[in-house]
């Protein structure tokens, strides 16, 4: 399995360093969208500072559902039938897509990280809240794509993807972007109580995502 | 010569609709069979269901020897080639990165030389190009983005994987549609080189002009049932 989804993450990476939809099309938006909140709360610094941590993980959210649904769609060039003839084995498959969307979230997450610190005005603080925040940050979007991964496998044959895949994505990613959150307001210059146990929380919903998908994901494609 | 493909009253719902009402059917080794009938005959249906992609709800098949039931789909895969009306094919990647990637996957560990990652590198290289060479590709078409190559370069490259893997029996769902005479050529020049070499080729089509120069039998489907089973004159 581990060999095969590093064979699938390669794949992915090349497909997006070719195609740059998530460079190109998708930072854009995300910029775009961090704009639109900064006009719509207004000049008020101490709003701005206050809704960033919040604003910055609802973009993210945005950003990892298109990938997420990017990636199936890269899946859906060859289709189910194809995934299953050519022995692609689906747990190797869902963590090579996982690790991919990751990655690729997690360095856009990091340049609307700092974008929003200049649009919010909100600064950063000490390095410890930095880090804490980058370490929470890689928690979240590894949760976030392991759990839309999932879902987008689930709804690989589905003709309705567009639709389902948020409607599902959505409820199991609300706790991962409260924590996340929570995670992000020390280093926008918040308070810093329970950054700890924020973390632990974005760990947990890490790992309990990856381990489902991982061992779900095996049966996922034959009953497709 | 013994038998392939072997299917016995064999009935496949997909839901409750019956997409196979009954089919018999066998198929030898070395054989080129032309499946035939309109659209909604079955002749998908029963491609996919050799194929191991729909089940058998009822009747007696096997494949390869290998009886068809829930849990044999991936056991016989291996062994057949399958193009259907979908290219297995990533647009954005080169050919050559689609032939490389199908095939490592394809491959077990143990065939790909492992003294060096390098050498693993350098193999997998060697057949790409071995494959692209086997469907009339060139090394420098290969290296284009599998997006801007014409529908023809694209059924070839999908196909490039398919058979460099030698599969035993070859499913090809309406190969022709869209291809001009030279490329139709193409196709049948490489789907005769397989069975020569041993593989049962089975061919769907529901264009009665069909090329049927090198096929041994010809199948009329309708209504998920063969109506019609004869040798080619």
């Amino acid at each position: 399995m581990l060999k095969s989804s590093w064979i699938v993450f390669k794949k992915d990476v090349k497909i997006e360093m070719k195609s740059r939809v998530l460079a190109f099309q998708v930072l854009p938006l995300a910029g775009a969208v961090l704009i639109i909140f900064g006009f719509a709360l207004g000049p008020d610094n101490q709003v701005l500072s206050r809704a960033a941590p919040g604003l910055v993980w609802i973009t993210i959210l945005l950003v990892s559902l298109l990938a997420v649904t990017r990636s199936i769609a890269i899946e859906d060039e060859i289709g189910a039938d194809g995934i299953r003839l050519f022995g692609i084995d689906p747990g190797g498959l869902y963590l090579g897509k996982t690790m991919a969307a990751t990655i690729q979230v997690f360095l856009i997450g990091v340049v609307i990280i700092f974008s929003s610190a200049a649009i919010f005005n909100s600064g950063f603080s000490d390095i410890l809240s930095i880090l804490a925040m980058v370490l929470g940050g890689f928690l979240a979007v590894g949760a976030l794509c392991s759990a839309g991964i999932l879902f987008g496998m689930m709804s690989l044959a589905s003709n309705v993807r567009e639709t389902l895949l948020p409607l599902l994505f959505l409820p199991v990613a609300a706790p991962v972007v409260l924590a996340a959150t929570k995670v992000s307001v020390p280093a926008l210059g918040g308070s810093k109580a329970s950054i700890l146990e924020w973390l632990g929380v974005l760990a947990v919903l890490f790992i309990a995502y990856l381990s489902v998908g991982t061992v779900v994901s095996e049966s996922l494609l034959e009953e497709n | 010569m013994p038998e392939t493909i072997a299917l016995k009253n064999v009935i496949s719902l997909v839901g409750d609709y019956p997409v196979l009402a009954g089919i018999n059917f066998d198929a030898k080794n070395g054989e080129i069979i032309l499946l035939r009938g309109s659209n909604g005959s079955g002749k998908t249906s029963l491609l996919r269901l050799i194929a191991g992609l729909i089940p058998v709800s009822r009747g007696n098949a096997s494949v390869l020897g290998i009886s068809l039931d829930g849990s044999s789909g991936n056991q016989i895969r291996s062994e057949i080639g399958y193009l259907g009306h979908k290219l297995p094919i990533y647009y954005d990647l080169s050919g050559q990165d689609n032939i490389k990637y199908f095939l490592s996957i394809r491959l077990s560990q143990s065939e790909i030389p492992k003294t060096s990652e390098k050498n693993g590198n350098d193999y997998l290289k060697e057949i790409t190009n071995e494959a692209l060479a086997l469907v009339g590709l060139s090394v420098k078409l290969g290296k284009e983005k599998a997006g801007n190559l014409s529908h023809g370069q694209k059924k070839r490259l999908a196909l490039a994987p398919i058979l460099w893997s030698k599969p035993r029996i070859l499913l090809l769902d309406e190969p022709h549609s869209g291809l001009d005479e030279i490329s139709r050529g193409v196709l049948d020049q490489l789907v005769l080189d397989a069975a020569n070499k041993g593989a049962t080729v089975i061919y769907a089509s529901h264009e009665h002009g069909a090329n049927q120069r090198h096929v041994t039998r010809v199948i009329s489907l309708a209504g998920g049932r063969v109506v019609e089973d004869k040798p080619n004159a």
